[in-house]
C-alpha cells in the first residue's frame, strides 16, 4: 500500500511536469472589435512535434470562423511552434468567449472579447433576421426576411440565395425603404421544408457596402420540421388553397393557387374533376407554373363540359383534400361548380321546334286579343268624347260598319241595346235643340255603353 | 321515348358514377382496414401501416379515419417512428377517437421521441468530448524518457495492473492528477483509521439476454404501458448476476 501511495505521489508529479512539455495559447488581436469586422486570432501551439488543426466547433455558436493558414516553425530548443491564423466574425454583439481549446496534449485558456454593436451617426446596421417559426410541416411553405438599415444612403445589401440543404429556397424581389432618418433594405424568401427532423439555417454573409464595408455572420437559427402523416400520398396540397372554378367555352378552367413553391400536381384534382364531367382522367388538362413574385404555385385545370347539364337542383360539387397545417389534419375544400344548362344540338334544334309549335298559336292568339282590347280602347274614347247625339250615333255604326243603329243593338250583345238604339235615335231625329232633360238622357246612353 | 333516351343514359351513367365511387370507397376502407387489423395482430407493421394508411386516405368521414389513423400510429410506433406515430395520435384525435386513449399513446409516443433526440444529443456531445480527451490526454513520449531515466519506474509501470488500467481510460493530465490525489486521500485516510467517503456501486457483469434492438424492447414496454396484454414475448425478463458485495 505505501508503494502504491509513493507510486501516486510520483506521478503526480510527473503530470505537473507533462502539462509544462506542450503549450497552447489563443491569441486575440483586439479584445473589442465591432460587429460586422473581422477579429483576427492566432492559435499558437508549441510542442515536441507539429499538430494539426484545432477543432473549434465550440466556438461556431458565436463566431463564424475563416480559416486562414497553419504554419510549423522549428525553434532552436528543438522544440515546433504551431501557428493557425484565423479571422473571427462575431454573430452578436455583447461579452463573447473564445472557449479553450484542446490540441497535442495542452489545454489553453479561454480568451474574453467584447463585441460593439455596428453603429454608425446614431444607424444601427446589424441585419435583423426574422425569427424562424419553432414548427414547420414538411412540405409547408413560410416566408422569411432579413433587413438592415444602411449607414449611408449610397450604400446598398449584398446577400446570396442562401443554399439550405433541405430547404427549397424562392428568392423574393428586394424591398428598399426610405425614411428621414435612415434607408432599409429588406430581403425575403419562400422556404420550403423538404426534409424532416430539426434543422439548424445558417444565412450566407449580409454585406454591407458603398462607404466602407461591413460583412455579418448572423446567428444560427433552429427550426423543426415534422413529419407529414404517413397515409398522405405525395404531391397533396399543403396549407389551404384558393380554388377558383369558372366556365371558359367548352371547357370548365379550374384555377389552383397553392402557397407552396415545389410546382407539382395537386394530388386528386384531376380525378375529382374528371369524375364530376364523366371523362377519363388523362382528358383533363394541367397546365402548372410557379409566380416568381410572389413565389406561389398555379396549376390550371381544364376539362370538357359534359354534354348534358340541366342547371336545375342541387350544383355539381367537386372536392381538393389538402393538409391544413394549422390544425394539423386532412381537410376537404368543396367548390360548387356553376349551374349551367348543355345539351346537344340536335336536342337544341328539337326543342326549339318544339317550342315554336307551342309558341306560334299562343302569339296568334294574342296579337288578335291585343287588337281587340285596342279597338275597344278607340271606342270607349270615342263614346267619353261624343258631345252630341249624332256623333254618338256614328261611332257606334261605324263601330261594326253597321247601317242603322238596330242593326247594331242586334248584334252588340249589350243587354239594353235596343233601348239605347231607340234613345239615340229619338235625340238624333228630333229636330230641335236638346234640352237638358234631354241632354241628360244622352249622358245616360254614354254611360250605358261605357258599361 | 327513344328520343329522349341518349339524355336519360347520359344522366343514369352521371349519377351511377358517383353513387359506384362512393361505394367503392366505402369498400376501399372497409377491406384495406381489415387487411390492416390482420397485419397488426401478426405483427406485421409494415403491413399494417400500408394498410391503415389506405384505409386513412380512403375513409369518407372523420368517424372513418380516427381508427384507422390511431391504429397507423400504432404501427408506426412499434416500428420505433415515434414522432410519425405522435403527430398520427394526435390527429386521431381531432377525428374523434377517444382524448383519453390518444393522450395516452401520444404523450408515450412523444417522450420516447423526445428521449431519442436527447440521446443523439448526448452521443454528439459525448463525441466532441472523446474528441477534446484524445486532444488533451495523449502523453507524449517524453513521459517514457523522464519515467526510465529520472524516476526509474518503468519496470513498475509495465507489471501494475492499476497503471495499465490508467493508461487505458485515456485520461487527461488534469483528471489523471485529479484521480491520482484523490486516491491517495484516500489511501491516507485509510493508514490513519478514518472512514473512507468512497461508496462502492453495483456493476450488471451478466445478462442472460441480448440487448436486443429498440423495437424489440419497446414492443415488450409498450404492453406495460397502456395495459394490452402482452403478445409479443409472455415470458418475464431474467436477469442473471452477482453482487460482489
Amino acid at each position: 500500500m505505501v508503494a502504491l501511495y509513493r507510486l501516486s505521489v510520483a506521478l503526480m508529479m510527473l503530470c505537473s511536469l507533462i502539462a509544462k512539455a506542450a503549450e497552447l495559447s489563443v491569441v486575440s488581436e483586439n479584445s473589442e472589435p465591432e460587429l460586422g469586422k473581422a477579429l483576427n486570432a492566432k492559435i499558437i501551439y508549441q510542442g515536441a512535434g507539429a499538430v494539426a488543426q484545432a477543432n473549434l466547433q465550440r466556438w461556431q455558436g458565436d463566431f463564424f470562423i475563416d480559416r486562414r493558414r497553419l504554419e510549423t516553425e522549428q525553434l532552436a530548443d528543438g522544440a515546433v511552434r504551431t501557428t493557425e491564423t484565423l479571422r473571427l466574425f462575431p454573430r452578436r454583439s455583447g461579452s463573447l468567449t473564445l472557449y479553450s481549446l484542446a490540441l497535442g496534449g495542452a489545454i489553453s485558456e479561454p480568451v474574453e472579447v467584447s463585441v460593439m454593436p455596428a453603429l454608425r451617426n446614431g444607424i444601427d446596421g446589424t441585419p435583423e433576421w426574422q425569427k424562424l417559426p419553432q414548427q414547420v410541416w414538411q412540405g409547408e411553405t413560410f416566408t422569411n426576411c432579413v433587413h438592415m438599415a444602411m449607414f449611408d444612403a449610397r450604400n446598398n445589401m449584398k446577400l446570396e440565395t442562401p443554399d439550405f440543404r433541405s430547404f427549397r429556397v424562392v428568392a423574393l424581389e428586394e424591398q428598399r425603404e426610405s425614411s428621414a432618418t435612415v434607408e432599409t433594405t429588406q430581403q425575403c424568401w419562400k422556404l420550403t421544408a423538404l426534409e424532416a427532423g430539426p434543422q439548424q439555417l445558417e444565412l450566407p454573409p449580409v454585406i454591407q457596402r458603398g462607404r466602407g464595408q461591413w460583412t455579418f455572420y448572423l446567428p444560427l437559427q433552429s427550426v423543426e420540421v415534422l413529419p407529414l402523416p404517413s397515409y398522405l400520398p405525395p404531391g397533396v396540397a399543403i396549407g389551404k388553397p384558393d380554388l377558383v372554378v369558372e366556365q371558359d367555352g367548352d371547357y370548365w378552367r379550374v384555377r389552383l393557387y397553392l402557397t407552396d413553391t415545389l410546382a407539382a400536381e395537386a394530388y386528386g384534382l384531376r380525378a375529382s374533376l374528371a369524375s364530376v364531367s364523366g371523362i377519363a382522367t388523362d382528358q383533363v388538362d394541367v397546365q402548372v407554373s410557379s409566380e416568381a413574385n410572389t413565389g406561389r404555385t398555379y396549376q390550371l385545370f381544364s376539362a370538357p363540359l359534359p354534354t348534358w347539364l340541366w342547371g336545375v337542383g342541387e350544383p355539381q360539387r367537386f372536392a381538393l383534400r389538402y393538409f391544413d397545417t394549422e390544425a394539423g389534419m386532412l381537410r376537404s375544400l368543396e367548390v360548387d361548380l356553376p349551374k349551367l344548362w348543355r345539351a346537344p344540338v340536335w336536342f337544341m334544334a328539337l326543342l326549339a321546334f318544339l317550342l315554336l309549335l307551342i309558341a306560334l298559336p299562343i302569339g296568334l292568339k294574342a296579337r288578335k286579343s291585343m287588337r281587340d282590347w285596342r279597338e275597344q280602347q278607340r271606342f270607349r274614347r270615342a263614346v267619353k268624347q261624343a258631345s252630341t247625339a249624332e256623333q254618338l250615333r256614328q261611332t257606334l255604326l261605324k263601330q261594326g260598319s253597321w247601317k242603322t243603329l238596330h242593326h247594331w243593338a242586334e248584334r252588340s250583345g249589350l243587354k239594353n241595346a235596343d233601348r239605347i238604339a231607340t234613345d239615340l235615335n229619338t235625340l238624333c231625329f228630333s229636330q230641335k235643340p236638346l234640352s237638358p232633360k234631354q241632354t241628360h238622357l244622352l249622358e245616360q246612353v254614354k254611360a250605358a255603353l261605357l258599361g | 321515348m327513344p328520343r329522349y333516351g341518349p339524355a336519360l343514359l347520359a344522366l343514369l351513367s352521371l349519377v351511377g358514377t358517383g353513387v359506384v365511387a362512393a361505394a367503392s370507397n366505402e369498400s376501399s376502407y372497409r377491406s384495406a382496414f381489415a387487411a390492416g387489423v390482420s397485419c397488426y395482430e401478426q405483427q406485421d407493421y409494415l403491413c399494417a401501416q400500408r394498410n391503415f394508411a389506405t384505409a386513412a386516405w380512403a375513409a369518407q368521414s372523420a368517424q372513418q379515419r380516427g381508427p384507422a389513423l390511431f391504429n397507423l400510429g400504432n404501427a408506426h410506433f412499434f416500428s420505433a417512428e415515434f414522432k410519425q406515430a405522435e403527430i398520427l395520435f394526435r390527429e386521431a384525435g381531432l377525428n374523434g377517437v377517444d382524448a383519453e386513449l390518444v393522450e395516452i399513446n401520444r404523450s408515450f409516443a412523444s417522450s420516447l421521441a423526445d428521449s431519442f433526440e436527447q440521446e443523439l444529443e448526448d452521443l454528439r456531445k459525448s463525441g466532441f468530448k472523446a474528441q477534446w480527451r484524445s486532444q488533451a490526454s495523449p502523453m507524449p513520449d517524453e513521459l517514457t524518457e523522464r519515467l526510465a531515466s529520472g524516476l526509474y519506474l518503468s519496470r513498475q509501470l509495465d507489471t501494475n495492473p492499476a497503471v495499465g488500467a490508467l493508461s487505458a481510460l485515456q485520461l487527461s493530465n488534469r483528471q489523471l492528477e485529479q484521480l491520482l490525489r484523490a486516491s491517495a486521500e484516500r489511501i491516507e485516510a485509510r493508514l490513519a483509521g478514518r472512514e473512507s467517503p468512497y461508496q462502492q456501486r453495483w456493476i450488471e457483469r451478466q445478462s442472460s439476454e441480448e440487448p436486443g434492438s429498440t423495437a424489440q424492447l419497446l414492443n415488450r414496454l409498450l404492453p406495460l404501458e397502456i395495459g394490452l396484454p402482452n403478445r409479443t414475448n409472455p415470458t418475464p425478463l431474467e436477469r442473471e448476476g452477482q453482487r460482489p458485495w
